[in-house]
């Protein structure tokens, strides 16, 4: 339905009710392997299908599936596939953060289980290294949420889902955790996010539903989205700096290409800026070009949440 | 070549909870205080002993038996056995690690490991508990209880502190609640002689342990078999009881949702 490769989760007529209140309400939805994002204001529903989806509450009625198997028969031998960090993230106190990613890692994948894979990992979370053998109850809320992000990837799981990640991590970290996150994304792990931060979501995600009132309002791809509800703007940045190829020389090799533009693109410092009403052609283009991210202009992911959730009006293309 | 046998090990992931549940049990500063306490009770157990003239093996088996290992049991080892059980699952919700070990391990899979190391841990203070009475006693008196009426007694009372901390583990596990898992059993606990007073003998646990020890204490002490229906309805209560509660609590908190806001 939202992307041609294969669905990793297949979730159909998905429902939770808690005694006569609608918490999610009748949900199909496909996830291919790419960075899925939920979102939506708080009491939405994400959280509550996120834990569906991970087999920790009972859906009322439908069946979340991953990997082709329901969740709620499933053995641990799918469960050991996902990675999982949530919201109000909790540890053993008494153990240090070393051990807990130890008691995580021997639980997912029992190749992996050695120091230097516990130690990259906790590395990978920025953690302080002088914290790494302090029992966890010494922790600051960020450090916790670092601890949680470490958790969550360790053990090499396929898919990893990702309540408020950036939650209880300062501005800094937060830009660090995102480029962290993107790079996993690019190792090829699935990624689920729930969030309400969309701001953060649109440097991440490439696809999203808008959940609200326990319904998915829209969900597909960003810049379907974008294009769909008149945000034609987009920027494109580069990543990697693992060739040649500088934003400048692929600036020039864009502006070749004029009648891709509704108007003429522009170059700042980092990225190139521009408006078109064909934004295949353009990923065909940058398909070729794996240093370089394209996505509608930053705040867009922000005007279409505006519009989907609150019914906001915009004026097209601003 | 190592790794990848290890790799292949059997119930690889099963033996590293276990051995992370039973270290936790262990290692936890209540089982090492629980501890102390049986050791300081056995030393009061002495000071209460009634010492009197024995003429044959029997009758100090007899008296060990009733004065060591009975009676003294009831206090401390169950409110013990209680007290390790209490947290053993509405822990990880009170420290909200319930969300990711559930989320990465089957839950029937996680209860039945943690009832297993707490049984064993269990088992450990019972140990404890008749080795260290032994040990004193033969200290003290020279003297040594007969094989089968230790390992009689031994067996029994395991079974009925397996009896109170499965109680205290389904508590656990069905509240959630670490307050409510401590208040429940040692409410219980207390409660448990008066039942029989007040016609509620099938409530008691602790009416169905004695009709099980006159049994075996007939049995082995006198060598005759008093085995009618109350007596058969007993035994299967009290060695079937444990087997029920665990895997009842495990198919219930699998139904329900495991959500910390």
């Amino acid at each position: 339905m939202l992307a041609p490769k294969k669905p990793i989760i297949k979730i159909q007529g998905l429902s939770k009710e808690y005694y006569t209140k609608i918490v999610v309400d009748n949900i199909n939805l496909e996830i291919s392997d790419s960075c899925f994002a939920f979102l939506g204001p708080n009491g939405a529903g994400k959280t509550t299908i996120m834990l569906m989806l991970l087999g920790l509450v009972k859906p009322s009625n439908g069946t979340p599936s991953i990997f082709g198997t329901n969740i709620l028969n499933s053995s641990s031998k799918i469960k050991r596939k996902i990675g999982y960090l949530p919201e109000n993230v909790g540890f053993y106190p008494k153990l240090t953060g070393r051990k807990f990613l130890k008691l995580i890692i021997s639980l997912r994948n029992n190749k992996l289980n050695n120091n230097n894979q516990i130690e990259s990992y906790l590395e990978w979370s920025g953690l302080e290294k002088n914290y790494w053998d302090k029992p966890i109850k010494s922790y600051s809320k960020g450090m916790r949420q670092r601890l949680g992000m470490a958790q969550a990837f360790a053990g090499d799981p396929k898919i990893v889902f990702l309540d408020e990640p950036l939650s209880n991590i300062d501005p800094l970290g937060r830009e660090e955790f995102i480029q962290k996150i993107r790079k996993k994304r690019e190792e090829g792990i699935t990624i689920i996010i729930s969030s309400h931060i969309i701001l953060e979501i649109e440097q991440i995600a490439d696809y999203v539903a808008f959940i609200d009132k326990g319904k998915i309002r829209a969900s597909d791809k960003i810049s379907n989205l974008a294009q769909i509800h008149g945000f034609n703007e987009y920027e494109i940045t580069r990543i990697n700096q693992n060739n040649n190829v500088t934003i400048k020389d692929f600036f020039e090799f864009l502006s070749t290409e004029k009648e891709l533009f509704s108007d003429s693109p522009k170059l700042l410092s980092d990225k190139i800026i521009f408006s078109t009403n064909n934004p295949e052609k353009i990923f065909d283009i940058i398909s070729d070009y794996p240093d370089f991210n394209f996505i509608p202009i930053s705040g867009t992911l922000n005007k279409i949440y505006k519009k989907i959730i609150r019914g906001e009006l915009f004026e097209k293309g601003k | 070549m190592k790794k990848e046998s290890k790799a292949q090990s059997f119930l690889f992931y099963e033996k590293h909870l276990f051995f992370f549940y039973m270290k936790k049990n262990i290692l936890s500063v209540k089982f090492i205080v629980c501890s102390i306490l049986v050791f300081i009770s056995i030393f009061q157990l002495f000071n209460d002993y009634e010492y009197r003239i024995i003429n044959s093996q029997r009758e100090l088996d007899l008296s060990i038996f009733w004065q060591g290992f009975i009676k003294p049991s009831h206090i401390f080892l169950i409110l013990f056995s209680a007290i390790i059980a209490a947290d053993i699952v509405s822990g990880e919700f009170s420290n909200k690690s319930a969300m990711i070990i559930y989320a990465t391990e089957s839950r029937y899979k996680i209860l039945y490991i943690k009832a297993l190391s707490l049984i064993i841990t269990i088992s450990i203070l019972a140990l404890f508990y008749f080795s260290a009475f032994l040990i004193l006693f033969f200290i003290k008196t020279n003297l040594l209880i007969s094989i089968h009426f230790y390992l009689m007694g031994f067996l029994i009372i395991l079974i009925e502190l397996i009896i109170y901390s499965s109680l205290t583990f389904a508590i656990s596990a069905l509240t959630r609640s670490i307050t409510l898992s401590f208040i429940f059993p040692v409410f219980y606990i207390l409660i448990d002689p008066l039942l029989e007073g007040f016609e509620l003998g099938l409530l008691s646990i602790n009416s169905y342990t004695l009709r099980v020890i006159d049994f075996f204490e007939f049995l082995l002490f006198y060598e005759t078999i008093d085995l009618n229906a109350i007596t058969i309805f007993c035994m299967i209560v009290f060695f079937g009881v444990s087997l029920l509660i665990i895997p009842l609590t495990s198919y219930i908190f699998n139904q329900q949702d495991i959500r910390i806001d």
